[in-house]
């Protein structure tokens, strides 16, 4: 009878966390698929940190382009009379942070906090391993809606 | 120091489950947050951030968290009813069963980091699960052996506990400062190796990457190995020790005979002299 019980009380706790892991809501790495167009770009205390408290290099300028990210997780950022960039792109965490790994040997890879990701906008913060939010914050509008209007 | 439950738990044991459990816990808490961006030792922030998203309407997020907790507290489960059913028919080994599950999910994720893992956001989500399922069985088999005295995977609660025991050493003068004294060093130990335990992980996940999960497998192996080997030794030695005191005991009860032998010869000789 008690083994029973207990047997009833493991199942009941499977039935519960499949349930959970099947559940709704859209994964975002299938909502990050698409094109990206950068409609702001914000540089928070950026200019107020000192040169040896921070490589402002590692930040890197990211204004009026737009970002393509395929499923195949590989991205293309097209700037404006330069160049695109490519590389692969990954997620991690519960889906708030965004890598940006970029071909080439001397690239330096990117990671972002992501604030906002939805079917309309998406908003990122630069991640440099500090305590420090907002240093650049980067604002994008999908270029074609995931549902077409009516 | 896995063993021993109830009244057997000593200071020294509780010291030595503490080091070697709470820096296993430091170090794979910080070889997830620089592997995943996810802390796997405790609940706290996960509870508040998982508010946070449900505020925000991020149901995949919300959905992740709460797996994620429910996976922390269904790892306690899954320990005290590993030690409640198992410890019904074979008592020794029901405290090292939640141990050697936990042991078997770090070689796994050291494994599938090293051959398969290719940095996909399912494949986190997945490893950060497991790892808090296994933080939540090695936190609640802990509890459960020390009566609530050491808790390895996380340190609010523990701050909270040194500040009022430095606190009562420091003001009070008519309790008895030895049990508290005693807890502070207890307490101290925690903090000190799950801080230990994150520079190691730290250090081995930024050079070794997912071999920093063998560190913590290793850890965890050497402990079930030596409290093994003390069983053996004790058994060993309490086998040599009734041995030695069952010849004790007839050498004395030899020497006895010998001397009433003596003193009755001795008595039968003075009788033979008077005669």
């Amino acid at each position: 009878m008690q083994m029973m019980l207990q047997g009833r009380i493991v199942s009941t706790f499977l039935m519960f966390s499949l349930v959970i892991l099947s559940g709704c809501g859209d994964h975002p790495e299938q909502t990050i698929v698409g094109e990206w167009v950068e409609i702001k770009a914000v540089y928070e205390n950026y200019t107020d940190i000192e040169d040896d408290e921070y490589d402002h290099r590692k930040v890197t300028r990211h204004e009026t382009e737009q970002w393509i990210f395929e499923p195949d997780n590989s991205f293309t950022i097209k700037r404006p009379h330069q160049e695109p960039v490519t590389g692969k792109w990954r997620m991690s965490g519960r889906g708030h942070i965004l890598k940006l790994l970029y071909d080439g040997e001397n690239s330096n890879d990117e990671v972002y906090d992501i604030k906002e990701l939805n079917n309309k906008e998406m908003i990122i913060n630069v991640d440099i391993d500090m305590e420090i939010r907002g240093i650049a914050n980067f604002t994008f509008r999908r270029k074609v809606p995931s549902v077409p209007e009516t | 120091m896995i063993r021993q439950t109830g009244k057997k738990r000593t200071f020294k044991t509780n010291i030595q489950v503490a080091s070697t459990l709470s820096m296993t816990a430091g170090i794979v808490n910080v070889a997830s947050l620089i592997a995943f961006y996810v802390l796997t030792t405790n609940v706290t922030g996960h509870m508040a951030i998982f508010s946070e998203e449900i505020v925000k309407g991020h149901w995949h997020q919300v959905q992740i968290l709460f797996l994620w907790i429910f996976l922390f507290f269904f790892g306690a489960f899954t320990s005290t009813w590993i030690v409640n059913v198992v410890g019904a028919t074979n008592p020794r080994r029901a405290n090292t069963l939640p141990l050697i599950l936990e042991l078997i999910i770090f070689i796994g994720i050291g494994f599938y980091g090293l051959f398969f893992y290719e940095g996909h956001l399912r494949e986190t989500e997945m490893l950060s699960s497991i790892l808090l399922f296994a933080m939540g069985l090695q936190n609640a088999l802990v509890t459960t052996i020390s009566n609530a005295v050491v808790r390895t995977t996380h340190l609010t609660g523990l701050f909270t506990d040194l500040g009022i025991g430095v606190a009562m050493l420091i003001t009070s003068k008519s309790v008895d400062k030895a049990p508290i004294k005693k807890k502070v060093i207890l307490l101290s130990t925690i903090a000190f190796f799950y801080f230990l335990g994150g520079i190691i992980g730290g250090i081995l996940y930024l050079n070794f990457e997912f071999y920093a999960f063998f560190a913590a497998a290793a850890i965890l192996l050497i402990s079930l190995y030596w409290d093994h080997s003390r069983i053996a030794f004790y058994r060993a030695n309490k086998n040599t020790r009734m041995i030695f005191r069952n010849r004790q005991k007839r050498q004395s009860a030899l020497n006895r005979n010998l001397d009433e032998n003596e003193a009755l010869a001795e008595k039968e000789r003075l009788r033979n002299i008077n005669k």
